[in-house]
């Protein structure tokens, strides 16, 4: 009985144009077209603001010539003089002028007598991602570290003197490591979307769609049992909800080879081994019981619901309360551990992340899908109760 | 054969409170009912909005479960056999009830098999009900795209394509043109000239006229009147509609 309302449920479903375009054509083709929008947008912005050519203003109180001659050295540096500093303020307020450089006037003497000579800059460092500043500031540094060397030198002193500690960094970690755990968080963030996505409208349909369709009691008063009908309803939720979530990673994917000239070759290696058919099994292992816990959520609130309106404003906060747990998860500082890994969904991100990186031991794995199997039947078993509510169903109020 | 014996049904009472089902009070929409309805006869339950006809029907078609009481179809207990009393009846509505996306032949297919009837009698039931209603010429178009008259012949075959001893018709003509709604007190007849047990709600006088034989008058949840119509007509006077006023003012 309920495979023969599954099947009915899922033919109404896919003869629904929304559906379809939220289901499938949404997570295959707009949100990777956006990410690879907007990543395409911020590699261009980086690009022309390093590409440009700063206009730079320089006072400099005839102080510092062997900075102003390396400037003046420099493609990427317009060099403006004779203005006066209100004025340069004034240009850089107006955009004409990317940064401001004044030589004190007592600088070049300081600098003979080994003290400390003044420069000042003026930028506004809402400007082009900060180019100018860090240019010029990496210069200045680069002419600071000459004097003092050279200072100590002329008072014998070994410059090595200043540095008596020598850090030397081993990071051990794996490059997969390193990558898994940055971009591990991302792929349950868009699973958890896509899953949540793909089950709200046909949960919503199969629910608060059938009372304002007015066929709820038409079903009801057949000889199919309301957990019958239930099951056949909430299998067509969570296939929606798993189909979603696949075809979104078929897009990503898909994204991730057609900007593979984007992507320098080694992470890509890194990538590719990381993304395997087991990995790929055991992150969609670990959401089919998300699943089947958003998807009796989600029915139980359409249920409830006396109008498909009403279900969409219900649901809609319903999301958030989902997203939170994976932004923590993608928080640097959480780890999986014993508390982690009983706390539902967060788990999830974490374990993916641990997955990517090659790190998921056995020990925790098993924790998260009993954690997750745990929230599923509980949601199962409320999503069941509530729909055997004649208060639920027919609810007045 | 519908037996419904001292029958209650309580629901919460209406809140404003934001929060679900807060209120722990409660209201009867139906106070104490007994009737009971027969093959071959149209049994009439006539009241106002509100009267507690839809929840009295729900009960029948075990959709709603009774607070007390106790209600037997073809002699099966509606809390012990559900499902049997389930396949026993047919419920129609005014609400057509059906499927946008699906077209008729889809529609009738699912009900039938839902109400688990062998493929073999789903073909001859659909070939006589298909012809009988004139479905065939729309009957592989989506129900969405039909007209109301067209999805009423769609919501009577899904109604009995099964067969039932029992039909239930809720307010069935409510929200229908004068056609539409003539089709449906045409299969009322038709029903009971087979030998149904058909059951009916109305508010309209009209049609208590055309078709009541058993007639049961249904007002805040009270059994009011329950004896043939034509006792009604004979006991109180042949002006039905001012009887019938006087029965409900006396009622509050």
């Amino acid at each position: 009985m309920a495979w023969i309302i599954f099947k009915k449920e899922l033919i109404d479903i896919l003869r629904d144009k929304r559906t379809i375009l939220i289901m499938i054509i949404l997570p295959i083709i707009l949100i990777p077209g956006i990410i690879a929008l907007i990543t395409k947008v911020q590699i261009h912005q980086m690009e022309k603001a390093n590409d440009k050519i700063l206009n730079i203003a320089v006072i400099d109180n005839q102080n510092g010539n062997i900075i102003l001659d390396s400037l003046n050295l420099r493609n990427d540096f317009n060099i403006i003089t004779g203005l006066k500093n209100s004025e340069i303020e004034n240009f850089i307020q107006l955009d004409s002028i990317d940064l401001g450089i004044i030589i004190d006037s007592t600088f070049d003497s300081n600098i003979y007598l080994t003290n400390t000579g003044l420069i000042n800059i003026l930028f506004k460092s809402t400007e082009d991602l900060n180019i100018a500043n860090k240019k010029i500031t990496g210069i200045i540094n680069y002419f600071s570290d000459q004097i003092s060397s050279k200072r100590m030198i002329n008072l014998n002193i070994d410059p090595t003197l200043f540095h008596p500690i020598k850090v030397e960094e081993q990071d051990i970690a794996t490059n997969q490591e390193k990558i898994g755990k940055s971009i591990g968080g991302l792929l349950p963030y868009f699973f958890i979307i896509f899953c949540y996505m793909g089950s709200m409208y046909p949960a919503i349909d199969l629910g608060a769609g059938e009372k304002e369709r007015g066929t709820l009691e038409t079903l009801l008063s057949s000889s199919a049992n309301r957990q019958s009908i239930l099951i056949g309803k909430l299998g067509v939720v969570i296939l929606s909800g798993l189909l979603s979530a696949f075809v979104s990673m078929i897009g990503l994917g898909g994204m991730l080879h057609f900007y593979s000239e984007m992507i320098p070759p080694e992470l890509f290696n890194i990538i590719f081994e990381m993304i395997t058919l087991k990995n790929m099994a055991l992150i969609f292992l670990l959401l089919i019981p998300l699943n089947i816990f958003v998807g009796s959520l989600l029915l139980s609130i359409s249920i409830f619901s006396k109008s498909f309106k009403e279900a969409q404003s219900l649901a809609n906060p319903f999301m958030i309360v989902l997203i939170i747990p994976v932004y923590l998860g993608m928080m640097p500082g959480i780890e999986l551990s014993i508390t982690t890994a009983f706390i539902p969904i967060l788990n999830i991100t974490l374990a993916t992340k641990e997955l990517l990186a090659g790190t998921l031991s056995n020990y925790f794995l098993l924790i998260v899908i009993i954690s997750q199997v745990i929230i599923a039947i509980g949601a199962l078993t409320f999503c069941k109760a509530w729909f055997n509510r004649e208060e639920t169903l027919f609810r007045s109020t | 054969m519908i037996k419904l014996i001292n029958v209650t049904k309580e629901y919460l009472k209406p809140t404003k409170s934001l929060i679900p089902f807060s209120n722990k009070g409660s209201i009867k929409a139906v106070d104490n009912i007994s009737f009971s309805c027969s093959p071959s006869k149209i049994f009439t339950l006539l009241g106002p909005n509100g009267a507690g006809k839809t929840t009295t029907l729900r009960m029948i078609a075990t959709i709603l479960k009774p607070t007390s009481g106790e209600i037997k179809v073809c002699n099966n207990d509606v809390l012990d056999s559900p499902e049997i009393v389930r396949k026993k009846i047919g419920f129609l509505t005014g609400n057509t009830g059906l499927y946008d996306r699906l077209t008729p032949n889809e529609m009738i297919d699912y009900f039938a098999r839902l109400n688990q009837i062998d493929e073999q009698k789903l073909f001859q039931n659909k070939l006589e009900l298909f012809d009988l209603l004139e479905i065939n010429e729309f009957k592989n178009q989506r129900i969405g795209t039909l007209s109301t008259g067209m999805k009423q012949k769609v919501s009577i075959a899904r109604t009995i394509i099964h067969d039932p001893d029992v039909i239930i018709f809720d307010e069935p003509t409510s929200g229908l043109d004068i056609l539409t709604a003539k089709n449906i007190l045409e299969l009322i007849k038709s029903c009971k000239e087979k030998g149904k047990t058909v059951i009916f709600s109305t508010h309209r006088m009209s049609e208590v006229r055309m078709l009541a034989e058993d007639l049961a008058i249904i007002h805040k949840g009270k059994m009011l009147f329950n004896n043939t119509f034509q006792h009604f007509i004979s006991e109180y006077s042949e002006d039905f509609e001012n009887e019938f006023l006087k029965l409900m003012e006396a009622n509050n």
